[in-house]
């Protein structure tokens, strides 16, 4: 994350910013909603007396979507041309809720005289949306179709959707003229007066360490039958890891910064969704958890509510988190601290193997034992915490020992995936 | 100034060589300089440059009547077909996108841009100078879209002087911050091509010989100016060739002894630019990996080190053999207090963590200092995986298609409405050249419809489907 040091040059505030067009894609999936709502209670034996004294404090659905409708009023009041896309992301589905399609505009039935208008038209479109998507939801539960219910929120969908979405509204700056012309500057950022700057708020309900309801046995077989299928036949079933960060390179080549919200408190998740994490470090875009107390509509005018020019300067962003840089396996979903890498495809295995799963490559066969006593020799050294937490006032930082802790937490799994253990589940895949 | 007399050639052997040289040396250069240059010579044998078809120039080419391509629609009007001609040229990019690409492991590479008064020349439009500077631009970004666990610096050469302009480093947003900066770029004095030799092999010597190491020179002068002592550019030259760092020369002016010697010699490429889009050619062929798919057995991809390990000859027509690596995915530190770091010793801010060691390393990818474990950021691996898991091209739905079965009235990417399907008229609705009449196209497996940019899109960028991601 590059932490603008203000140079002489940038000390200037910039006079104006471009309009914003702000995409956000809430997770709506009802069990994650239903543990945020009672949330357990805090842990006996506090880690840190300063934070966690308090426990978490239930949030709701509604509560929420009230809060995050503040905040969407906010960005559109905050200057002119800014504009709103959501999106819900519940189990295995993604949908656009805000704008309607233009041949469903019909408006609220009355326009109140007291409000403005394009408030009350994003107050009202959004809550019919989230309720048409939340009937389908039960419509689903009705007809037993529970398999799908289980599934994560479908949250590399959603971010497909909206990076399509910006694919649209802002054309890319055209490789190919860059490539034909290359005396022209290449603009970081890419922004002229009129050119809107997009973002993406990835607003996070799922608790990171939720084990994806697609069983890993037929996950397994499926990626021993993909080893006779054709690669090009575009397997992307397991690919929850391999579509975010295919999210995060085109986001990364569209200068749009992904910033991810994750509500739930460490209470309930203490390893945070490392492949979010992963995103909005990528894109330099703002990780936060929440602390699971409150405050929410402030922190997010706080943190999220300055687009991506003003961030550094004037404003400031929260300091980030470390983060882990781990991958999941193509094998099994494990993520992983020490993995087994093909050298000709670079496609990662929890354990050595004597032949690729993806490109059939053979490796050397001598190698195999040495590999394997080294497979079952991983043990990962528990991170000290090199970087010391900050004494903080309450509830100010994201960060301090609830992360380092989770961090720990996640890399005695990380081990126990390393061994060829089924160990306990890790953030397997977000989608 | 003696700006050639430290020039001496090493091997009696090369002053026959030389003395060609020497003959051909009353030919006009291109820059004002080129007199004397020892090996500077045959700077006006321009078209020598290598790699592109000799036969044929761009004014030989078939004359080809671009209107009668086009033709007016019922109305009269050209914007039909315009559009139409628009959607197949991208629709055969997005088309094309499927046959195999070789990967590299890890490249590590140092351009040395040579900041010589010969840049100002301005037989480039503008100049060499803001020419290059622009191609350079591009090349690192698309160098960086192909060798996702590369690395580039940057060293210029100008007053005889060389210096590290970018370290080495996997960041193009820094290095094209730096080239955007045309001041600290001003070019000036003669450039010593030793000197960003030895100063390319200082920086590469640290790291592991499993990478693939490589120095790019873009030479505009046709003189070097070296300094005086011991070591000469020769012996600097076998250095080269013993700690294998492929050396790939573009030169602009014209072709020079040595500059093709050390390309040859380290089994790098050395070529001389004709004209604007010929640099831009030559530059862009140093970008893919240094070796060749081959062999039916291996789909995709061709390990790099092989061929590395074969002498550094491109295309030795063996089967790729395949190695399981361990890698470990580090942990970065935020950039909280001062720690000191196991490469070099010293206090700094942030970094990387082992997993297997838990020693704080500067950066990432690298050998772990203290347990030899190869430590790559896991993004970096997964910049790749879209070569394995590619998107199947989208059909085409035709007026029948979307008449009978019912579909969704908007793209399922970008929620965009599709144009009403009574409006169509028969007459333009064949599919034709993979262009849909009905600005549809359907995913095999997930029977979702995107519109024709989002197609493009998710082809060409984002590699998902989002359908299939659902």
């Amino acid at each position: 994350m590059t932490t603008a040091q203000p140079t002489a040059a940038e000390a200037v505030y910039p006079t104006t910013t471009p309009p914003s067009v702000l995409l956000v894609i809430v997770d709506i999936h009802p069990l994650s909603w239903s543990l945020l709502a009672s949330p357990p209670p805090a842990p006996p034996f506090p880690v840190n007396h300063a934070i966690d004294l308090a426990g978490a404090s239930p949030m709701t659905l509604p509560d929420f979507v009230t809060i995050l409708m503040v905040f969407l009023n906010a960005h559109l009041a905050s200057r002119w041309g800014n504009e709103v896309v959501v999106y819900g992301a519940t189990a295995g589905r993604a949908k656009l809720l805000y704008p309607p399609p233009p041949s469903a505009v019909a408006g609220p039935s009355k326009p109140r005289p007291n409000s403005y208008r394009p408030f009350q038209l994003l107050d009202s479109r959004i809550e019919e949306g989230l309720r048409e998507m939340i009937s389908e939801e039960e419509d689903r539960l009705q007809s037993g179709d529970t398999a799908k219910l289980n599934e994560p929120s479908a949250m590399v969908s959603a971010l497909t959707k909206a990076l399509c979405f910006i694919n649209r509204i802002v054309p890319p700056s055209n490789n190919t003229s860059d490539i034909t012309n290359p005396n022209e500057p290449l603009a970081p950022g890419g922004s002229g007066p009129d050119r809107p700057e997009t973002r993406i708020l990835v607003i996070n309900a799922t608790p990171g360490a939720h084990v994806s309801a697609s069983s890993d046995g037929q996950t397994n077989g499926d990626a021993d039958g993909n080893a006779s299928a054709q690669p090009t036949q575009g397997n992307q079933q397991r690919g929850g890891y391999v579509g975010l960060m295919n999210c995060v390179f085109a986001a990364q080549k569209a200068k749009v910064p992904i910033d991810v919200l994750s509500l739930p408190p460490p209470t309930i998740d203490a390893s945070p969704p490392i492949f979010l994490q992963q995103a909005a470090h990528l894109t330099e875009g703002v990780y936060w958890q929440w602390n699971g107390r409150g405050g929410l509509l402030q922190y997010l005018h706080a943190v999220y509510l300055p687009p991506a020019s003003l961030r550094h300067r004037p404003f400031a962003v929260p300091p980030q988190d470390a983060v882990g840089f781990r991958a999941a396996c193509f094998c099994h979903h494990k993520t992983l601290d020490i993995g087994f890498v093909c050298s000709v495809c670079l496609s990662i295995f929890c354990e050595p193997r004597p032949v690729c799963l993806m490109c059939k490559t053979r490796f050397p066969i001598k190698s195999l034992p040495t590999l394997k006593t080294l497979a079952a020799n991983i043990q990962s050294i528990p991170i000290p915490d090199t970087v010391p937490p900050p004494i903080i006032p309450k509830g100010v930082t994201p960060n301090g020992p609830n992360s380092v802790d989770g961090t720990r937490k996640g890399r005695g799994a990380g081990k126990t995936g390393g061994g060829g253990g089924g160990g306990r589940g890790e953030p397997i895949e977000i989608d | 100034m003696p700006l050639d007399v430290n020039y001496a050639p090493g091997g009696s052997d090369e002053e026959e060589e030389d003395d060609e040289d020497i003959l051909n040396d009353n030919r006009p250069g291109p820059s004002s300089r080129g007199g004397k240059g020892g090996s500077g010579a045959g700077g006006a044998a321009k078209p020598n440059g290598k790699g592109k078809d000799p036969g044929r120039h761009a004014w030989e080419a078939e004359y080809k009547a671009s209107w009668d391509v086009v033709q007016e629609d019922e109305s009269g009007s050209l914007e039909s077909a315009v559009e139409s001609l628009l959607a197949r040229g991208r629709r055969k990019r997005a088309l094309m996108s499927e046959t195999p690409v070789r990967r590299s492991i890890i490249r590590h590479l140092f351009i040395i841009l040579d900041l010589s008064e010969s840049m100002n020349d301005k037989d480039y439009r503008p100049t060499r100078f803001e020419v290059i500077l622009g191609y350079l631009r591009t090349y690192v970004v698309e160098w960086f879209d192909q060798n996702p666990l590369g690395q580039i610096g940057i060293i210029i050469l100008r007053d005889r002087l060389s210096e590290v302009l970018v370290p080495m480093g996997g960041n193009p947003q820094e290095i094209l911050s730096v080239l955007s900066d045309k001041r600290r770029l001003e070019p000036s004095g003669e450039p010593s091509l030793q000197n960003g030799l030895v100063m390319a092999k200082g920086g590469m010597s640290h790291l592991p010989s499993t990478s693939s190491l490589e120095v790019l020179i873009v030479f505009s002068a046709i003189s070097t100016a070296d300094p005086d002592g011991s070591t000469t550019i020769h012996t600097v030259l076998n250095d080269l060739v013993t700690s294998r760092i492929r050396t790939n020369i573009i030169a602009l002016a014209g072709e020079i002894k040595i500059c093709r010697q050390i390309s040859e010699r380290t089994g790098g490429k050395f070529g001389v630019a004709l004209d604007q889009d010929h640099l831009k050619d030559l530059l862009w062929e140093t970008i893919p990996p240094p070796a060749t798919t081959v062999s039916s057995s291996a789909p995709t991809t061709m390990n790099v080190r092989s061929a590395l390990a074969a002498g550094g000859k491109a295309g030795g027509g063996k089967a790729p053999v395949g190695d399981l690596m361990v890698m470990g995915f580090p942990i970065r530190l935020p950039l909280g207090g001062e720690t000191l770091c196991a490469c070099h010793g010293l206090l700094k801010k942030g970094g990387y963590l082992c997993p297997r060691c838990g020693s704080k390393l500067c950066d990432v990818p690298t050998d772990c200092e203290v347990c030899g474990l190869m430590v790559v950021s896991s993004p970096h691996l997964a910049r790749s995986f879209w070569f394995l898991f590619p998107v199947a091209n989208y059909g085409v739905l035709g007026v029948e298609d979307v008449m009978s079965v019912a579909s969704s009235e908007t793209c399922f990417g970008c929620d965009v409405e599709f144009p009403d399907v009574s409006t169509i008229d028969a007459g333009v609705a064949q599919v034709e050249d993979g262009v849909s009449p009905t600005g549809r196209y359907r995913c095999a497996k997930c029977r979702s419809d995107f519109c024709a940019d989002c197609d493009l899109y998710i082809h060409d960028t984002l590699h998902t489907c989002p359908g299939c991601a659902q």
